[in-house]
C-alpha cells in the first residue's frame, strides 16, 4: 500500500512539471500586457516596458519559465503578485484556499448526509411517493444554476434563518460557519442531487444481491442490513462521485464564491487571469492540479477500505 | 441581437398568477409573462430593526384552468387535471416539511417579497458602510491608478491642493493657492502649519519633496504628473537604470523652509497645479516608506482623516477616525468596506440595512426611483466621456484617413445612432447623448452646442455620397469592445442602428487586457472607450486623446492626426490667461469634431442610493462615486434623528 501511494506520487511530478509548462505557454499566448494592465491606461509605453523590465517579462519565455522552476523547487517561492503589490502569491493562495478548503468541507457534508440520506430513503422506498418527492429534488438539484440558487437564497432565506447574506468572517468558529452556511447549503445541493442519483441505484442494485437477502433471513434488523451491508457494498461508485465532487468544490467554486463574496481560491484565479496577474495564475492552476492529484489519490486509497479486494490486488 | 423598438410581444395572463409573483421586481422586471399583483402589508420592525413587506397567499396556482407555457400561450388544463392534483399533493406534504423556505425558493414564489422599504440605520458617530465590486490593488499614492484604490487612499492622504464642490482648486495641505511666477514656470507654496501624520511626525515641505520624487521612480505608475518639472525627465531615465532608487532627485523640487516648498516647470505648463489636487502627489512620511519599502501599499501612513485598522484581502477593510486630523477630527468612528463582487448581492445588503451607501448598476434605478425611497436615490454629473473611436491609420478599412469618403462614412456613422435611445432606454436614463468631447463640469464645455442628432435619412444621404449608395458595396468593420457593464448590449444596439441605414458591422468582444493591447497597437479598425476626467480641465481629453505625440498606448488610440489642434492644444498649455486657454481649447475641440474621429455617444452621471441618515456627503464630482472620492470626510456624518 504505502509503495502504490509512492508511485502514485513520484508519479505527480510529472503531471506537476507539464502543468506549469502549459500554464506558462498560455500565459504567454493570451493577448494582453501584465504591465499594461498593472501600470494603468494612462501608463505610456516606457514605464510598462520599464515595469515588465524590473519583473522580467521581457525575457524570453525558456529563461522566465526556467527561473520560475527554480525558484519554485528551491525556495517553494510561487513569486510575487503584479496587481496586489506587496503580497506574495504564497500568501494569496494559502489564505484563499483555506477559505475554499472550508467551504468545501460543509458543502461535501451537506452533500454526503442529503444526498446518501436521499438515495437511500429512495432505494428502500422504492416506487413510493418518498422517492418520486427525492428524486424530483435531485433532478431540480442537478438543474438549478448556483449561481441563481445562490441569489435566491442571499434574497429569501438569509433573513428569515438569521444568516449573513454574504462575506466570510471566521473571527470565531461559529461565525464561520454561519457565514458558510448559505453558500454550502447552495454548493452541496448541487453535488448532492447528483449523489442521490447515483446512491439509489446503486444500492437498488445492491438491495437486490443474494447476500442481502441471506441478511434478512438471518433475522438481523432493517437497520443494520442497510447501513452495514448494503451500503458499503454501494459505496465504491459514490465514493468516486464524492472524490470528483471534492476535487470540483475545491477547484470550481468561483460562481458560489462571487455570489456570496467569499474569498475563496476560484473567484481569486479568475480574477488573476483577468488581471493577466501571472504570477498568482501560474501558482493557482499549479495548487489546483496538486489538490485533484491529491484528492484521487485518496479516493483511490479509499477503495481499498470499501473493498479488500481492491487491497489484495495492490499489495 | 436586440430588437428595440418593435412592440413587446408580452402575453399577460391574467386569470392564473402565482400571488406576489417573485418578490424582487427585478425577476418581475425580466419575466415574460405577467406576474399577479403583489398583495401585502407591512409589518412592524423586527429585532434588528429591519421592516420588510410580507405578502400573504400560499396557494401554488389559483383555481383557475389555465397555466402559461414558456412562449406565454394560454393551456387548458382539464386534460392535465390528474398531474395536478398529484403535483398539489406532493406540495401539500412538503409544505409541512422543513424544507418549505428552501422550496419556495427554488420555485420562485416567496413568502417576502422585498419592497425598497428596509432601513437599519446605525449608531450616530458609528461606522460607514461601503461595498466594493473588487479589493483595492495599492493604496500606496504612486501607484494608485483605479477609482477603488483612489476612493480609500484619497481618505488616508492629502494633497497640496483639493477640489471644492464647485470643482475649484482650493488649498488643501497647502495654506493657500500657491504663488505662480508671472511666466507660469514657478510655483510657491506655504504648507499648513500644525498638520502631522497619523504615525505622529509633524509634515514638512522635504517630505513633499521626497513624495514628489517618488512619482519618478520605476515603480510609479504616473511619472507623467512630475515630467513638466526640471530635472524629472533625468531622474526619471535615471531611475529606469536603476530600479532600486525610490526617490530619484528632481532639481526643480526645492525646499525652501520647513513650510516653504518650490517647483519650477521647464515651461510654463497651465494643467500643471491639478496634478497636485490628485491623489498620486499626496506626501507620505519618508521613514515609513523606507521601513516598509513595497509592504508600504499595505501598510499606508498619511495625514488624512481616517488610519488604515485592518485590511483583509479580498473580504473586507476598515479606517478608522484619525482623532489627530488637521481640520479636525472625524464625526464618524470609521469607514468600513466590504468586497461584494455580485451587484445584486450588494443591493440587498443594502436594502436589508448592512450599507449606508450603494453605486447604483443596471437594473436598480428605475425600480428604486419610483419607490417610497426615491429621495435616497442621489446622482451628479460624471466628468466622462463615452465613445466608439475609428482608428484613422487602419489599412483597408473604409473609415480611416482623411479622404473625403472615409469622412462622409464617419460622419453618417454619428448620425445613424440615436443616442436617446441608448441612454433612456438601454442604460435607464442614467447617461444621455454627448454633445461633444468635452462633458458638463469641465472648463470649456459647450452647453449650448446641440447634440448629435438622430438623423437616418441624412446618414442615407451622406453614405450614398461616399460612393455606398445603402451601404452597397461598403465593406464589413469589426467594432470591438471589452467585456464589462453594458458594452455588449450597446453594440448590440449600434449595430442594429447602423444596419437600419445599411452599415455593416461585425461585434468582436474581448476581455479588458486583450482588448486595451489591442487599441495600443491599433489593431481594431472601430473600438469602444470611455475618458474619465484626472482633472476637470479641458487639456486632459483633448491632449491625452488626440495630441499626434501621444498616439498608440499615450492615450491617442484614434492614431489622430492634425497640426492644427496639435499647435492649439501646445499654445494652451503655455497660456496662463484661463478665458483665452480654455477659447483656444474649445477651438481645437470644435476642429476635433469636425474631423470625426469618433462616434461620440454618452455623457453620464454618477448616481449613488444613499441613506436618508448620512449627512454632509457632498461629492465634487471630481473621480467621486460611490466612495466620495472628493468628499470632505471628516463632515460626514451619522444622524438618525427623525429618519423613518
Amino acid at each position: 500500500m504505502l509503495s502504490y501511494t509512492i508511485r502514485r506520487l513520484l508519479e505527480a511530478i510529472p503531471v506537476i512539471l507539464l502543468v506549469t509548462l502549459i500554464v506558462f505557454l498560455l500565459n504567454a499566448a493570451i493577448p494582453g500586457d501584465p504591465g499594461r494592465i498593472r501600470m494603468g491606461q494612462r501608463a505610456d509605453a516606457a514605464e510598462v516596458y520599464a515595469y515588465n523590465e524590473t519583473r522580467g517579462y521581457n525575457d524570453s519565455l525558456p529563461v522566465q519559465y526556467g527561473r520560475y522552476l527554480w525558484r519554485l523547487f528551491y525556495d517553494f517561492d510561487l513569486g510575487v503578485s503584479d496587481v496586489k503589490s506587496g503580497l506574495s502569491v504564497n500568501e494569496i493562495l494559502g489564505e484563499s484556499f483555506l477559505v475554499t478548503l472550508r467551504l468545501a468541507l460543509l458543502s461535501i457534508t451537506v452533500a454526503l448526509v442529503v444526498g446518501i440520506g436521499a438515495g437511500i430513503l429512495s432505494a428502500v422506498k422504492s416506487r413510493t411517493i418518498i422517492d418520486y418527492v427525492s428524486m424530483l429534488f435531485a433532478i431540480i438539484g442537478v438543474s438549478m444554476p448556483v449561481f441563481w440558487l445562490g441569489i435566491l437564497m442571499i434574497i429569501y432565506v438569509a433573513e428569515p434563518l438569521g444568516l449573513p447574506r454574504t462575506g466570510f468572517d471566521d473571527s470565531s468558529f461559529l461565525t464561520m460557519l454561519r457565514s458558510l452556511a448559505m453558500p454550502a447549503a447552495a454548493l452541496g445541493m448541487l453535488s448532492s442531487a447528483t449523489i442521490a442519483r447515483l446512491s439509489r441505484s446503486a444500492m437498488l442494485d445492491v438491495l437486490t444481491q443474494d447476500y442481502i437477502r441471506t441478511a434478512r433471513s438471518k433475522g438481523l434488523s432493517e437497520k443494520i442490513v442497510i447501513l452495514k451491508h448494503a451500503l458499503k457494498n454501494a459505496a465504491i461508485p459514490i465514493v468516486t462521485v464524492v472524490g470528483n465532487s471534492f476535487g470540483y468544490l475545491l477547484v470550481g467554486a468561483v460562481l458560489t464564491e462571487t455570489v456570496f463574496a467569499l474569498p475563496g481560491l476560484g473567484r481569486e484565479v479568475v480574477e488573476a487571469i483577468k488581471q493577466r496577474d501571472r504570477e498568482l495564475v501560474t501558482g493557482g492552476i499549479l495548487l489546483m492540479s496538486f489538490v485533484f492529484i491529491g484528492v484521487n489519490l485518496l479516493v483511490d486509497l479509499s477503495y481499498a477500505w470499501f473493498d479488500p479486494r481492491v487491497r489484495d490486488d495492490r499489495s | 441581437m436586440v430588437d428595440r423598438r418593435g412592440p413587446s410581444k408580452v402575453k399577460v395572463v391574467n386569470k392564473l398568477h402565482r400571488p406576489g409573483g417573485c418578490g424582487n421586481p427585478l425577476w418581475n422586471r425580466s419575466s415574460s409573462v405577467g406576474s399577479g399583483a403583489i398583495q401585502g402589508r407591512v409589518v412592524a420592525p423586527d429585532r434588528r430593526g429591519a421592516v420588510f413587506a410580507r405578502q400573504v397567499g400560499s396557494n401554488w396556482w389559483t383555481n383557475s384552468d389555465t397555466v402559461p407555457t414558456s412562449a406565454g400561450e394560454v393551456v387548458d388544463l382539464e386534460e392535465n387535471k390528474g398531474v395536478l392534483r398529484m403535483f398539489n399533493s406532493i406540495i401539500d406534504r412538503v409544505v409541512r416539511s422543513s424544507w418549505i423556505v428552501l422550496v419556495i425558493s427554488i420555485c420562485g414564489c416567496t413568502p417576502g417579497s422585498n419592497e425598497l422599504v428596509s432601513v437599519q440605520a446605525p449608531d450616530p458617530g458609528g461606522i460607514f458602510r461601503i461595498p466594493l465590486m473588487t479589493s483595492p490593488p495599492d493604496l500606496d499614492p504612486i501607484l494608485v491608478s483605479d477609482t477603488t484604490s483612489d476612493g480609500v487612499s484619497s481618505k488616508i492622504f492629502n494633497t497640496l491642493l483639493d477640489y471644492d464642490p464647485d470643482l475649484k482648486l482650493e488649498p488643501c495641505l497647502a495654506l493657500s493657492m500657491p504663488t505662480i511666477s508671472s511666466d507660469g514656470i514657478r510655483y510657491d507654496f506655504t504648507l499648513r502649519e500644525g498638520v502631522r501624520f497619523s504615525n505622529g511626525r509633524a509634515v514638512t515641505a522635504a517630505d513633499f519633496k521626497y513624495s514628489l520624487q517618488r512619482l519618478a521612480s520605476v515603480r510609479s505608475k504616473r511619472s507623467n504628473l512630475v515630467e513638466p518639472i526640471v530635472g524629472a525627465t533625468e531622474a526619471i531615465e535615471s531611475a529606469r537604470k536603476d530600479s532600486s532608487i525610490g526617490s530619484p532627485e528632481i532639481s526643480g523640487i526645492e525646499v525652501m523652509g520647513d513650510r516653504q516648498l518650490r517647483i519650477t516647470l521647464k515651461q510654463a505648463h497651465s494643467p500643471f497645479i491639478y496634478n497636485l489636487a490628485m491623489v498620486n502627489t499626496a506626501v507620505v512620511p519618508r521613514e515609513v516608506v523606507e521601513q516598509y519599502g513595497d509592504g508600504f501599499s499595505r501598510q499606508p501612513v498619511g495625514t488624512g482623516p481616517f488610519i488604515l485598522k485592518k485590511w483583509k484581502e479580498g473580504t473586507s477593510l476598515s479606517l478608522e477616525a484619525n482623532a489627530d486630523y488637521f481640520e479636525g477630527a472625524p464625526k464618524l468612528a470609521g469607514i468600513h468596506y466590504r468586497v461584494i463582487p455580485e451587484p445584486l448581492a450588494q443591493l440587498e445588503e443594502y436594502k436589508a440595512g448592512n450599507f449606508d451607501v450603494l453605486a447604483v448598476t443596471q437594473g436598480i434605478y428605475p425600480e428604486w426611483i419610483q419607490s417610497k425611497r426615491a429621495d435616497e436615490v442621489k446622482s451628479w454629473p460624471s466628468l466622462a466621456v463615452q465613445y466608439y473611436g475609428f482608428n484613422l491609420k487602419k489599412e483597408g478599412s473604409p473609415y480611416a484617413g482623411n479622404s473625403d469618403s472615409a469622412r462622409k462614412l464617419r460622419e453618417a456613422v454619428n448620425l445613424s445612432v440615436d443616442r436617446k435611445f441608448l441612454g433612456d432606454v438601454l442604460l435607464e436614463g442614467r447617461f444621455y447623448p454627448a454633445n461633444g468631447i468635452l462633458p458638463p463640469g469641465i472648463l470649456g464645455h459647450d452647453a449650448n452646442r446641440p447634440a448629435y442628432a438622430h438623423n437616418p435619412e441624412r446618414a442615407g444621404v451622406l453614405l450614398a455620397e461616399a460612393g455606398y449608395p445603402g451601404g452597397e458595396g461598403l465593406p464589413q468593420v469589426e467594432l470591438w469592445f471589452n467585456s464589462q457593464g453594458d458594452n455588449s448590449k450597446i453594440a448590440q444596439a449600434v449595430q442594429q442602428d447602423l444596419k437600419n441605414v445599411g452599415i455593416p458591422i461585425h461585434l468582436k468582444m474581448l476581455d479588458w487586457g486583450a482588448f486595451i493591447d489591442a487599441t495600443d497597437s491599433g489593431e481594431p479598425p472601430f473600438f469602444r472607450l470611455g475618458w474619465v476626467a484626472d482633472y476637470p480641465d479641458p487639456e486632459n481629453f483633448l491632449t491625452f486623446l488626440f495630441h499626434s505625440k501621444n498616439q498608440g498606448p499615450n492615450g491617442n488610440v484614434s492614431f489622430y492626426e492634425d497640426e492644427l489642434v496639435d499647435a492649439l492644444l501646445d499654445q494652451s498649455n503655455l497660456m496662463t490667461d484661463m478665458d483665452q486657454r480654455i477659447r483656444v481649447l474649445q477651438q481645437a475641440e470644435k476642429k476635433i469634431l469636425a474631423d470625426t474621429p469618433w462616434l461620440v455617444l454618452l455623457f453620464g452621471r454618477e448616481t449613488i442610493l444613499l441613506k436618508p441618515y448620512v449627512k454632509n456627503f457632498n461629492p465634487t464630482g471630481m473621480c467621486d462615486d460611490v466612495q466620495g472620492n472628493h468628499v470632505r470626510w471628516h463632515l460626514v456624518e451619522i444622524d438618525t434623528v427623525g429618519v423613518q
